[in-house]
């Protein structure tokens, strides 16, 4: 779909940047000791921290990511929800107190603090440059995602702006500015969430989106057909099912000449119509790409692509069909009241699928009829679709024990496990519990995390529904769902909601170079390689690895411009699970740990996981394009494998070292 | 210097974080043992999660609320796990 610039929301997103900026450099002053810059003299009070974690944590991926992965799959997106408010289990009952007992500045130090070793700082900082980064690299591509259709600047443009304004907020006040940046933006992100919830439950459910905001105004109504129907309208204008279209549910009629002018009807996936001897046929919503040469026409809808006259574009989707016991509007829900009314609907949903043929590639949005029952339960998105398949497969009469489905599986706890143990070992997180003053500051920030956390993470479950029955979600592009969704309650909701998705990237971003600093300058500069350093030079060290990590980001955001944000933020937990939970877990609970063990530890945890992500089939079709089926590890997520690696190999050296 | 030595506290008695550690273990078992359950439906029993068990709302979404809810619940619990533990060592060390 084609934005037009919301000059309201350009001037909400500056006056956020103004402020926080403002803070920075007010606060600039404060922080000139090395105390000051990375651990903001461990005087955050603790209500102020837990809030900052909740900025600190929930990222464009939380926001984005899951309110568009409910809109458009339903449940699926809510399990993510679970497991990254689950991690923070870990972090309170195992992780918070010794970490903040046992270190000064960075995750490093604790995991040092019994043995001085050189090893340990220079795996332990690399494995923070290495997560940090991998964390880092989404983040800016989602500021470079978002800031087109929310503010109306190109890509790298968003990069840049995100990429400047992080470095001055960083190297103003490193820890004390990133802290109170990342306080600011998770109070405004839960209570403005929580704003939208309740509008979306006062609203309820309605079968005519139209009739309850402009912005659904050319919604894209369910229109359903005989399939006789069309092909008796058509006649000999129906086109053949030749080459990729052959055996594919759909019905071409060509109403104009040339590629643009063929209309497609799809065969309409349903649960709920039970039409005897025809099935229902839908009207599509297409893209047609025409190449010549170097040159792209685009198609939409039969139109060139635009939004001047005589151009078309893509219309909002997404609405409830039917309203069970038969009627129009529910009028204000509770919140439970609210899923049992949802979970009996017949909802209208939206998928894609691309057709390639010679120079014309075909992209068809085909609704469908799907009980709501069946979207609020695990296994509705293409990601997680195989944890609904039977083990067993009857073939030739026989059961047969189906792999593919067992790797799938795996697959899926593998993930649900990563974001578990990955939450405490995220190292922008770590870092948060130098900054209060004392284990029971750490404690109670935690809990206050956990609160703010968990309740947003229930509002994602109502914003992704309440964004699926909109009647304004963009067919193409599922991370605009929740400002969308805002859109539908007026232009102001939009404004102030894409603002604040854009304020997100901020606060996570400046936390990850805050974190990649810490481990450059403290850990590796300072540590590592001995270099003698004052108070002062300790501060300008860290300010300088903040500009080059913070440039480095804006390079690698620019040039991963094309690439699938959420895979790589489920690698990032991966990597940090396996390569720091075993490490800080064992030096905690195993007296018989010693400092080979956990060097080897870490290495080992995040080099198996960063190769079997890389031999993966996620890897094969989105990084090098080959075919995934041919990938060297049968499943995409490590964690499951090279977690427990991480602690046997902790274990096993740790014995063999033992004596030395 | 650590900051413990900079400014001492009486979280830093160590037999108190040992109390507290063992408490937040026991814990997070519990915690545990509630998300292996929930991941072990969602792999190998989703149709059982489609059952409504609360007010027409289903297993899979009461569950997932009960494990988030639950985090808090649990949270609560340590902190007044800890705060009595910090009471006793404080009772002890003005013996």
């Amino acid at each position: 779909m084609i934005y037009e610039t919301s000059y309201t929301a350009v001037g909400v997103f500056a006056f956020f940047v103004a402020v926080v900026l403002g803070i920075s450099f007010y606060l600039g002053a404060k922080a000139k000791s090395a105390s000051g810059y990375y651990a903001a003299h461990g005087q955050i009070p603790w209500f102020v921290n837990g809030v900052a974690f909740a900025g600190d944590y929930l990222s464009a991926a939380s926001f984005l990511g899951i309110c568009g992965m409910i809109a458009f799959y339903g449940y699926d997106g809510f399990l993510y929800s679970i497991g990254y408010l689950a991690g923070w289990i870990v972090a309170l009952l195992v992780i918070a107190e010794p970490l903040k007992r046992l270190g000064k500045f960075t995750f490093a130090d604790a995991l040092d603090s019994q043995f001085n070793s050189r090893g340990i700082k220079l795996a332990a900082a690399i494995s923070t440059l290495v997560v940090s980064v991998f964390y880092l690299i989404p983040q800016m591509v989602g500021a470079g995602t978002l800031i087109k259709p929310l503010l109306g600047f190109s890509h790298q443009t968003g990069v840049l702006v995100v990429g400047v304004v992080v470095v001055l907020i960083v190297v103003t006040a490193g820890m004390v500015s990133t802290t109170w940046v990342q306080f600011i933006k998770g109070a405004l992100l839960v209570l403005f969430c929580t704003v939208l919830t309740a509008m979306i439950l006062n609203r309820g459910i309605t079968t005519d989106p139209t009739a309850q905001a402009v912005a659904a105004r050319k919604h894209f109504p369910l229109k359903t057909f005989y399939r006789s129907e069309l092909e008796n309208r058509a006649g000999d204008r129906l086109v053949p099912p030749a080459g990729p279209w052959e055996k594919k549910p759909y019905l071409r009629v060509q109403e104009r000449p040339g590629p643009e002018g063929v209309k497609i009807y799809r065969e309409l996936p349903n649960s709920l119509l039970q039409i005897a001897g025809a099935e229902a046929w839908s009207e599509t919503q297409t893209l047609v790409e025409v190449k010549n040469g170097l040159q792209v026409r685009r198609i939409v809808n039969g139109l060139p692509h635009g939004t001047k006259p005589g151009e078309g574009d893509f219309r909002p989707v997404g609405h409830v069909e039917m309203l069970f016991p038969d009627r129009k509007a529910s009028g204000p829900l509770g919140p439970l009241k609210y899923l049992s009314t949802f979970d009996s609907a017949g909802v209208v949903t939206w998928a894609s699928e691309k057709i390639v043929e010679d120079n014309v590639t075909t992209t068809i949005y085909y609704p469908k009829l799907v009980r709501g029952s069946e979207l609020l339960v695990p296994g509705g998105s293409p990601t997680f679709a195989a944890i609904r398949q039977n083990l067993y497969a009857t073939k030739d009469g026989k059961q047969v024990f189906d792999w593919k489905v067992l790797w799938s599986k795996l697959d899926f706890l593998s993930l649900m496990i990563a974001l578990f143990c990955g939450t405490a070992s995220l190292p922008h997180i770590l870092i948060r519990y130098y900054t209060v003053k004392d284990q029971a500051s750490a404690r109670k920030s935690t809990v206050v995390g956990i609160a703010s956390i968990g309740f947003f993470y229930i509002l994602t479950l109502y914003l992704g529904l309440g964004a699926m029955t909109s009647g304004t979600l963009d067919p193409t592009n599922n991370n605009m769902s929740a400002p969308l969704l805002a859109r539908s309650f007026g232009e102001l909701p939009f404004a102030v909601i894409s603002a604040i998705a854009f304020t997100t990237v901020l606060g996570t971003v400046s936390g990850l170079i805050m974190a990649a600093s810490g481990a450059v300058a403290h850990d590796i500069l300072a540590n590592f390689l001995r270099i003698e350093m004052n108070d002062a030079t300790k501060v300008r060290a860290g300010k300088l690895t903040a500009v080059v990590v913070g440039m480095i980001a804006m390079v690698l955001g620019i040039l991963f411009e094309k690439f699938n944000v959420s895979f790589l933020v489920g690698w990032a937990f991966n990597v940090a699970a396996s390569a720091n939970l075993p490490s800080l877990v064992m030096l905690l609970f195993w007296r018989g740990t010693t400092r080979q063990g956990i060097t080897w530890a870490i290495f080992a945890g995040l080099f198996s996981s960063l190769a079997w992500v890389l031999a993966s089939g996620e890897a094969y079709k989105n990084v090098y394009g080959l075919d995934p089926a041919s990938a060297l590890v049968p499943f995409s997520q490590p964690g499951i494998v090279t977690i427990p690696l991480g602690f046997a190999v902790l274990v096993a050296v740790s014995r063999l070292t033992r004596t030395q | 210097m650590p900051p413990s030595a900079a400014a001492p506290h009486i979280d830093d008695h160590l037999g108190l974080s040992a109390a507290n550690a063992r408490a937040g273990l026991v814990l997070f078992f519990v915690y545990l043992a509630a998300y292996a359950g929930f991941m072990g439906l969602a792999a190998f029993a989703p149709q059982a999660m489609g059952t409504p068990v609360l007010a027409g709302v289903n297993l899979a979404i009461i569950y997932g609320m009960v494990l988030i809810v639950g985090a808090l619940i649990v949270a609560a619990i340590y902190m007044s796990f800890c705060g009595r533990n910090a009471r006793l060592a404080t009772r002890e060390a003005g013996r």
